[in-house]
């Protein structure tokens, strides 16, 4: 498939401060893309590139195979869902949502009709005739996405979309974003802050850390290998462990830490001297004796279990003043088993944890 | 532990409860008197039937034939009405310009240019009166109904431009942005989605800019010359020795187009506003 966006080397500085350095991503035909990033990192910066509202430094931003780099926002075949939606408050839900054609020189009538079309596909339908402020949250925020995929753009792009609505209705609209833009088919370009919004919802992730994309990856690839401290942390919760790489062979390093001995972790590619080794939390085995196989074994005292519902966090102090999270399922055989003050011995197999060079 | 001390007591007069408080409600009284109390005399005094109009002598409309048969009061009447709506015009399409562009824009001097643009508001209208006449001479400009309108719009170009300001500093510019990003040049969103909201504003600004042209005295009797007497100047110079009655009846209407204006404006204005918060 065509790629539908091409940022080729995007730089953006407002003053002293650079908000986007050197970005550089595709955007295939039909693909769920979100760039996810903490506060601050660059994301809504770049986003609104791609919309046309800020003009990069350097670089060049390709839409549809035409350089758009300097073309204004209402020339360009895109549109975007503002965070606070953005609605024009004089105008009802329909006249919103034809409020794009018309400005496109569409008659009134077929205007009305592909509005009324657009309000059906986002389940609007009846509410033609109301004003912004008599929707709710939700319903304000199905306008704002009919408004813009009426214009038929080649991307849609969305600025934290569902920040603005509460817990139980965000997870509602996730799965209502997704079998949107697997009917409509549009490329939809996504800016959250939020890891399980783009984990549970975007194809690929872009990470972004202080204007830099850190990595880009489908989000089981994220989750299982990032390519670097950053990432692993913002990304689901994770226990580090500096030290020396001292072997390594078939994709498994040994990892020498101070006071704790030797670690073992898979690597992606062949690495030597200061390393970090990551392990999910989840991946820690707990065990009341010693497990004798090929993995890492650790031995500590739990100080805290902090209770999830789903799973309880387990804090186990290793003795040297270092601790490690693990978590358990609470499947009923496992979530009771460890007390306060219990002693406890941790394990992982090499392949559970990761060694990490930046 | 003071349930039952609480459900027996009534509340304590609040501060403003002027209505609980005998001798709030007499300055209340008082200053209501002291405000209306001229006003009322000079509309029931418009219906006297009294040459002298200083005792009240009987009902009569004669009073309005006589202000209405005076071609001087016509010829002054329809001089305010063109300074009033030609300064009104001109004062609220500046003055919202102006006001939207303090608004949105960040530049450099702002905050001074600000302060200058309230000192019109400020200063005592004397000065502004000498300073206009002054400045008209320096152009050897004849005095008259433009120079007139001239001073008129720069005393109302700060009101308009206050209130239009005060009104788009809820605007949120992602309003705009969306409008762009639907394909509407920067015209189509001025006219479609900026004017629409700022509407409310520049109907105030207006209604205010028409209001102290129609009655302003100080700076219309600087500003102005020969054969552009306007209302408020006539009047005066018609008072200066007595009251003749016709004088009331000519500032019955004037009161009367004002509030008529106002009620309308205020009702234009809640109806704009209703429509752009639905």
């Amino acid at each position: 498939m065509s790629d539908v966006i091409a940022v080729e080397g995007v730089s953006k500085r407002f003053g002293a401060d650079a908000a986007v350095e050197q970005a550089s991503f595709e955007v295939t035909q039909g693909e769920f893309f979100a760039l996810l990033g903490p506060s601050g990192c660059g994301k809504t910066t770049l986003l609104r590139m791609l919309a046309g509202f800020e003009t990069p430094d350097a670089g060049r931003i390709i839409i549809g195979g035409k350089d758009m780099t300097g073309v204004p926002p209402n020339r360009r075949p895109v549109n975007m869902v503002f965070q606070s939606y953005a609605l024009f408050p004089h105008m009802t839900v329909a006249e919103n949502v034809a409020y794009g054609l018309r400005a496109g020189g569409m008659n009134a009538k077929d205007a009305t009709r592909h509005a009324t079309e657009a309000l059906a596909l986002v389940r609007l339908e009846g509410m033609e005739k109301r004003r912004p402020d008599m929707l709710s949250g939700g319903q304000k925020q199905r306008v704002a996405l009919a408004r813009a995929l009426v214009k038929r753009p080649k991307v849609l792009l969305l600025d934290e979309p569902l920040s603005a609505l509460d817990a139980k209705l965000r997870e509602t609209m996730r799965l209502e974003l997704v079998r949107l833009q697997e009917s409509v088919g549009i490329s939809f370009v996504f800016v959250t802050h939020d890891q399980d919004e783009a984990l549970s919802m975007a194809g690929r992730i872009a990470v972004m850390e202080k204007g830099r994309i850190r990595q880009i990856a489908n989000p089981r690839g994220l989750y299982e290998t990032p390519n670097c401290r950053f990432v692993a942390d913002f990304i689901g919760k994770a226990n580090f462990f500096g030290g020396t790489v001292t072997h390594q062979g078939s994709g498994i390093a040994v990892v020498n830490c101070p006071d704790l001995g030797l670690l073992t972790g898979r690597m992606e590619r062949s690495v030597s001297g200061a390393v970090t080794l990551m392990v999910r939390p989840e991946r820690i085995r707990l065990s009341a004796a010693p497990l004798t196989d090929d993995g890492t074994n650790l031995q500590g005292r739990v100080t805290h279990i902090a209770y999830y519902g789903d799973e309880s966090r387990i804090v186990i102090d290793l003795g040297t003043g270092r601790t490690v999270t693990a978590s358990i399922a609470n499947d009923g055989e496992s979530g009771a088993r460890w007390r306060v003050d219990s002693e406890v011995f941790l394990s992982w197999r090499p392949d559970d944890a990761l060694i990490l060079t930046e | 532990m003071g349930a039952g001390m609480i459900v027996r007591r009534t509340h304590a007069a609040r501060p403003l409860e002027y209505g609980r408080r005998p001798w709030m409600l007499a300055i209340f009284a008082a200053n209501f008197l002291f405000l209306y109390f001229p006003i009322v005399m000079l509309v029931a005094f418009s219906f006297n039937n009294s040459r002298r109009n200083v005792l009240w002598e009987g009902f009569t409309l004669r009073n309005y034939g006589l202000a209405y048969d005076n071609a001087a009061l016509h010829e002054a009447f329809l001089n305010s009405m063109i300074v009033a709506s030609g300064s009104t015009l001109v004062s609220t399409i500046l003055g919202s310009a102006l006001g939207m562009a303090l608004a949105r824009f960040r530049f450099p001097g702002r905050a001074a240019y600000e302060s200058w643009l309230h000192l019109p508001i400020v200063i005592p209208e004397v000065c502004m009166g000498i300073a206009l006449l002054a400045f008209f001479a320096l152009l050897d400009l004849p005095l008259g109904l433009m120079t007139i309108t001239a001073s008129h719009i720069a005393f109302s170009i700060p009101f308009v431009a206050v209130v239009v300001r005060a009104r788009m500093q809820g605007f949120d510019p992602a309003l705009e942005e969306a409008s762009r990003d639907l394909g509407a040049s920067d015209w189509l969103t001025m006219r479609r989605v900026v004017l629409p909201f700022a509407m409310p504003g520049i109907v105030t600004g207006a209604l205010f800019a028409f209001t102290l042209s129609i009655d302003d005295f100080v700076i219309t009797f600087f500003t102005s010359g020969p054969g552009s007497t306007t209302l408020p100047l006539k009047i005066y110079s018609m008072v200066r020795f007595s009251v003749p009655p016709e004088m009331n009846a000519a500032a019955t209407v004037l009161i009367a187009i004002t509030v008529a204006l106002v009620l309308g404006g205020i009702a234009i204005q809640s109806r704009l506003d209703r429509e752009a918060r639905r």
